[in-house]
């Protein structure tokens, strides 16, 4: 008689081992620490409304709008008092998930996966009425294509990351690609080889970047700068070069296995990513972004970008820099304690960090209430000269040298 | 010699806790016992009278072995029963024979199919719930754990039922139980889906059935074991072996616990082989192979020895079907057993051994025999289903007390196993049972007791829930106290309820208060119906002086501001039009004016706790002042009449202000819906509900409208929209305009592959802009043609299910150069005609283009209705009419 009693024990360990490793909310333990000098204030969301946001924006009278993946607007009055005392208001609804919103002369600018939407309110009820379509000409046909858009650019430009159809295909005009909205409603693709884009945005210098999940030819996530003509490692969207006036299809393909420094050598147009994201210890899902610009009132880490994971609940900050052409950076934990859900993260003009995550409950994920969210420096402004020493070992000699 | 009798008497749930008087409880018992059935009489209540379930199908129905002791000995085989005992002046001989005649009749009058099916532990689970909360408990008696009844003596009784049905054929009576039981005593309980059956199930979990092993399926994140949160037990009973084919269709991630008996043939060592991903397996006691379940591996192969005696070996394994390309075997071999898997032949799911239903084989003599006794004993009496003729005893008016039937010790009439009690409420009730007039009040209680509706509902003078019963009754929003759980008051109800919501609710199954787990039961129309109008005419209360409206729209206005979040915040507990309130989830107050009377309305506002004691309804106007004395100068009746004037609009009403948007459905109300996303039009489709209940969904990608229909408009869930109501009305793909080189070309559509279009056609859509009832105007870009496009919804002239409104479509073409003819596909279907002057009809669709027009039909696949146009330099229009 043979029992496998070894092999039980091998794995009851392989399996202790990778669930400690994957305990989510408790990325780094250091959210205690953290706490102190980043508090997270919850802002009430009432239960009649549908949150879950997508994308956010700030409007020039210093409201909070949300963009949902119900489709809605909600423009929230209060939301960056401390405590917060929140005021929804529904601006726009019926719309398909959005994921960008940019406010620009009195017009809400959102892009959700079919188009670029121009939504405006003509009667004065601060009820959106007109939904002009800014551009549609990208393909969208399967269930997978997501559509990423930014701000305004200073040319008054919205830029959209297309997803692939799924991880490995492009079956759909200009799946995989990055492509740049004019004002006038002009598309022009600008570059290719997208997997699966999350949030598109700029870095202090202005450069375009945008959030690459890991998935086939991309190991972990990564933030790739949009470069003009690149081509960002996923060959699938090479067929649509034949519909770009002015670019030509790559004369190579990337092989696989290999490395993309060593293709780099191989395909000219390609771009390698800016920052890698070690794979769970800094990232699973991050989906949104945003540059500090606060002047300092989020505390010492202006002109970084900060980006939101959806699956480890967590916020990351990141640093860019050029060096020869090319961009590359680091990227730094930042706040752990959240939910999971994040999509997306915006700066109030009081320089807090607004983000929403969600609750899982009894009834399923994501349904019931969802806690918006705002973090906001305090400690660094007490302790300035304690904090480098957020966090103990390696982590803590990058936080003390930050590259810019 | 006679049988030994259980005296427990008939039971008639509630009549003994009722507080209707003794007459009209001996009154109860005459017309529940049928006792008109042999002793005719032509008064009313003798046709009101139960009757005997129905016999022509009892052999389907019913266990023959189960019918055969129940005729021997009635009230032995199910105590409380109220079938008398009718062979007591035959000896014990004569009654068995007389019985199995009486069954051979029974069987014979029509094939039978009964057949006995394997209890699914899994169903009854569910079914125990179930028949602890739809509100069976109300009459039958609730049982504990183990299945012991714990109110049995004011139960109506069930009896041992694994002996007398099969799941079938219980499922079959719940289903519809008046086609058996025609008078209702035993209500249709409403069940849903698989409910009659999980009843069944538990019910009959003690049968028994001969098999080979006993299994039980889960499902969901089985790797991490039969324990976690994540996995659900589906479904239990027997299976022929351990093939997985034998259990139907698995699917991935699904775990199987096998458990049964081996019979090893000859002692000797026996190897087990098994390919699995994971799984326990254990013999005679012993684990042979253990291997925990991985979702991240394939399978792997296995094997363990045992040596076993002869004989009856126990045998368990639970098999885990997950991981990579889940497959299974399992083969044993031993002395004299070649490697292969476990004969069906080779298995018992029991230890000991378990006769197999033999189905019954009538005997055409007997059953000639037995008919003649259905006849003499008076069986046809009551049983009138069969064909057999009656046989009338003496006359009721000539009964008399305490003789026959209601003496304690005659052997020679049908025994009642009455009680005392009941002897004498009956003897009380006999000389007056055919002269007594009875008052709508009277009437009212001996039905309310005769269907046990005090089992559920309280009423003043009448009854109300038994006190040991009350903690059964249970509900989804335990905000609502009480009330979220127990059936509603019936006290004043026919001053409530308008006639129309109480008929819909007794008699065709509607309901309002959907958080009550407890069913409202159906008891057919000729058994309840009279209820309506009683209630109608002894239900007073006194009339409230209706305010004087002056300005209607001034009134509704108020109610609703009322309603709204910033008034008296009604939808913050009520449900409001579908979409559910934020917190206590009260009762859908948007059609509350079509089931309460307006008088009762104003009075229950005035004050809700004299009709409840317990509500958690507040008091709005608090000894007669509002609580808004802005509104309506606070005139309390004025407000309470603006509440009711606002609600009287229905869905229609303008939409509250602090609406929950939680529910995924989408429901229209006074203005115009519009949801977007992957659905029904292609991916970048834009649904639109308009507020006469008619909607489209228009396809933004090739700016064509792609459905039309009628009814509730659509649910969302985020990036897709999915079509709710009926009467569809779908076109094909396509762009709306094209210039057809020829009529024999094909209408263009966007492929999978062509990328460019419809851009490469000339069009780019423009986006919409809604209107101030926020119906959109869709634009676009054809060529050097804008293009606006408006559907307008039409009332419709009659009231079908659905309404008979329409669309009156604009189209609004501009260009700065005249447009040479270019074709409008106006509707394409599978058959279009025409119809006449300007009237087409394409499936289900009628078409109406101006008469000036020369459009085309054109036929193929799909058929058209093409609208050739020219267009000058400027404005045109262009108005057609989509009727359905």
């Amino acid at each position: 008689m043979v029992v496998f009693r070894n092999l039980i024990l091998f794995l009851a360990l392989f399996a202790a081992l990778s669930v400690a490793a994957e305990d989510l909310g408790e990325a780094w333990g250091t959210a205690e620490a953290e706490a102190e000098y980043y508090p997270i204030v919850n802002i009430a969301i009432p239960p009649e409304v549908p949150m879950r946001p997508g994308s956010f924006e700030i409007l020039p009278d210093g409201r909070l709008a949300a963009g949902t993946r119900r489709g809605d607007i909600y423009f929230i009055e209060g939301a960056f008092e401390n405590p917060p005392v929140p005021k929804y208001h529904l601006f726009a609804s019926g719309q398909d998930e959005i994921f960008g919103l940019s406010w620009k002369d009195g017009v809400m600018t959102a892009t959700q996966f079919g188009e670029v939407t121009q939504i405006s309110d003509l009667d004065g009820d601060e009820v959106a009425d007109r939904y002009e379509t800014l551009t549609n000409n990208w393909g969208y046909a399967q269930g997978h294509e997501f559509a990423f858009g930014s701000k305004h650019d200073p040319e008054g430009n919205i830029w959209v990351a297309l997803g692939l159809s799924g991880s490995y295909h492009s079956n759909n005009l200009f799946r995989g690609w990055a492509v740049k909205v004019t004002a006038e409603g002009k598309m022009i693709p600008i570059c290719s080889g997208l997997r699966s884009p999350g949030g598109v945005g700029p870095n202090a210098e202005g450069a375009m970047f945008c959030i690459e999940s890991q998935g086939p030819w991309n190991g972990s996530c990564s933030l790739k700068h949009l470069k003009p003509g690149g081509f960002l490692g996923h060959p699938a969207s090479y067929n649509w070069y034949r519909f770009v006036p002015g670019m030509e299809t790559p004369a190579v393909e990337p092989n696989t296995p290999s490395r993309l420094q060593i293709e780099k050598k191989r395909v000219e147009e390609l771009v390698p990513p800016a920052i890698r994201f070690p794979y769970i210890k800094m990232g699973r899902s991050i989906s949104g972004f945003r540059l500090n610009q606060t002047g300092g009132k989020f505390g010492p880490f202006e002109n970084q970008i900060f980006l939101g994971d959806y699956t480890l609940s967590i916020i990351l900050r990141a640093t860019t820099e050029q060096v020869n052409g090319v961009w590359q950076g680091a990227c730094y934990p930042f706040r752990e304690g959240l939910a999971t859900g994040i999509m997306n993260v915006e700066f109030s003009p009081k320089g807090q960090l607004i983000a929403e995550d969600s609750q899982q409950t009894a009834n399923g994920p994501f349904v019931a209430r969802s806690l918006l969210r705002f973090s906001e420096s305090t400690g660094a402004e007490k302790h300035p000269s304690r904090f480098g020493r957020l966090r103990s070992g390696k982590m803590d000699s990058i936080l003390r040298s930050p590259s810019r | 010699m006679l049988a030994a009798q259980v005296e427990v008497g008939p039971v008639i749930p509630g009549l003994e806790r009722s507080e209707i008087g003794p007459q009209m409880k001996g009154l109860v018992l005459l017309e529940e016992l049928n006792c008109a059935s042999c002793h005719t009489s032509d008064a009313p209540f003798a046709n009101r009278s139960k009757k005997a379930p129905q016999l022509s199908d009892v052999g389907t129905r019913v266990h023959p072995e189960f019918l055969e002791s129940f005729i021997l000995d009635p009230q032995g085989t199910k105590p409380g029963t109220t079938m008398p005992n009718v062979m007591g002046a035959m000896n014990e001989e004569e009654k068995r024979n007389t019985t199995r005649e009486l069954v051979h009749f029974l069987l014979s009058l029509k094939p039978n199919h009964f057949s006995v099916q394997a209890p699914d532990s899994v169903a009854a689970e569910q079914g125990e719930k179930l028949f602890h909360s739809r509100g069976c408990i109300a009459c039958h008696s609730p049982r504990d754990e183990e299945g012991n009844e714990l109110l049995n003596e004011s139960s109506a009784p069930l009896g041992a039922l694994e002996k007398k049905y099969s799941v079938k054929s219980l499922v079959g009576f719940l289903q519809n139980p008046l086609k058996v039981r025609p008078s209702g005593r035993m209500p249709n309980m409403q069940l849903q889906g698989r409910e009659a059956e999980q009843i069944a199930h538990y019910l009959l979990r003690k049968t028994k059935v001969p098999g080979s092993l006993n299994f039980t399926l889960y499902q969901g994140r089985v790797w991490e074991g039969l324990q976690s949160d994540s996995v659900e037990a589906a479904r239990a009973g027997l299976v022929d072996d351990f093939k997985l084919e034998s259990l139907g269709k698995v699917s991935h991630q699904t775990a199987i616990e096998y458990q049964g008996w081996i019979d090893i043939p000859a002692q000797g060592e026996y190897t087990f082989h098994l390919k699995m991903n994971g799984g326990f397996l254990r013999v005679d006691g012993q684990d042979i192979v253990v291997e925990e379940p991985s979702n991240r591996r394939g399978p792997k192969d296995f094997s363990g020895k045992i040596t076993l005696a002869k004989g009856l070996r126990e045998i368990s394994l639970t098999y885990f079907h997950t991981g990579r390309e889940p497959s299974f075997s399992f083969e044993m071999e031993g002395p004299g057993l070649d490697r292969k898997p476990i004969a069906s032949s080779m298995l018992t799911s029991s230890q000991e051994t378990v006769p197999a239903f033999e189905p019954f084989v009538v005997d055409q003599d007997l059953a000639a025999q037995g008919r003649l006794h259905f006849e003499k004993l008076g069986c046809a009496n009551c049983h009138d289903d069969v064909g057999a003729p009656s046989r009338k005893r003496i006359e009721f008016s000539n009964l008399r007390k305490n003789k026959g039937c209601l003496s304690s010790d005659s052997s020679d009439t049908p025994r009642f196993s009455l009680t005392d009690t009941q002897r004498n409420w009956i003897n009380g009730a006999l000389k007056q049972a055919e002269t007594i007039a009875l008052d709508d009040h009277q009437e009212i209680g001996k039905t309310l007791v005769s269907f046990n509706c005090i089992g559920c509902h309280e009423r003043s003078g009448v009854g109300a829930i038994d006190p040991a019963r009350e903690s059964y009754f249970t509900g989804s929003k335990p905000e609502l106290g009480n009330q979220g759980r127990i059936p509603p008051v019936l006290s004043h109800v026919g001053a409530k309820l308008t006639p129309e919501w109480m008929r819909d609710v007794l008699l065709r199954g509607q309901r309002q208060r959907h958080y009550l787990d407890a069913s409202m039961p159906q008891y057919g129309e000729s058994n309840v119906g009279h209820l309506v109008e009683k209630f109608g005419k002894v239900d007073r209360l006194e009339d409230v002086e209706l305010p004087e409206i002056s300005d209607i729209l001034e009134s509704k206005n108020a109610g609703y501001e009322m309603i709204g979040a910033d008034g008296f915040s009604c939808i913050a507990c009520h449900d409001y039009n579908g979409q559910e309130a934020g917190g206590a989830g009260a009762l859908d107050i948007v059609h509350v004016t079509d089931r309460i009377q307006k008088n009762w309305f104003h009075l229950y506002m005035r004050d809700p706790q004299r009709f409840h004691s317990t509500v958690i309804m507040p008091n709005y106007w608090p000894g007669g002042k509002s609580v808004r004395p802005k509104l309506l100068n606070g005139d309390p009746a004025k407000q309470i009449e603006a509440l009711w004037n606002y609600l009287e609009d229905g869905p229609r009403a303008k939409k509250p202000r602090g609406l929950s948007r939680q529910s995924n459905e989408i429901r229209v109300s006074d203005v115009a819906e519009i949801v977007r996303g992957r659905g029904t039009a292609g991916f970048r489709g834009i649904g639109v509900g308009y507020p006469e209940r008619i909607n489209l969904a228009f396809d933004s990608e090739e700016m064509a409208v792609r459905l039309l229909w009628k009814g509730d408009f659509a649910s969302v869930n985020h990036g897709s929209f999915r079509v709710i109501g009926g009467e569809k009305i779908t076109f094909p793909p396509g762009i709306p305009f094209h210039r057809l080189e020829s009529l024999d070309d094909d209408w263009p559509y966007k492929g999978e592959t062509d990328y460019l279009f419809p851009q490469d056609h000339g069009y780019q859509f423009g986006g919409y802009e809604l209107d101030e009832l926020r119906r959109p105007a869709f634009r676009y870009q054809y060529g050097k043609i804008s293009v606006e496009e408006f559907f307008e919804d039409q009332a419709g002239a009659n009231d079908s299910a659905n309404g008979s409104a329409w669309f009156r479509r604009l189209l609004r073409f501009d260009t700065l150069e005249a447009q040479e003819m270019f074709h409008f596909r106006a509707a394409a279907g599978s058959k279009a005609t025409r119809v006449s002057d300007g009237v087409f009809s394409v499936d289900q669709l009628e078409l109406t283009i101006p008469t000036s027009i020369e459009a085309i039909v054109r036929d193929g696949e799909p058929s058209e209705i093409l609208i050739p146009l020219t267009l000058p330099a400027g404005q045109t229009n262009l108005i057609l009419e989509y009727r359905w």
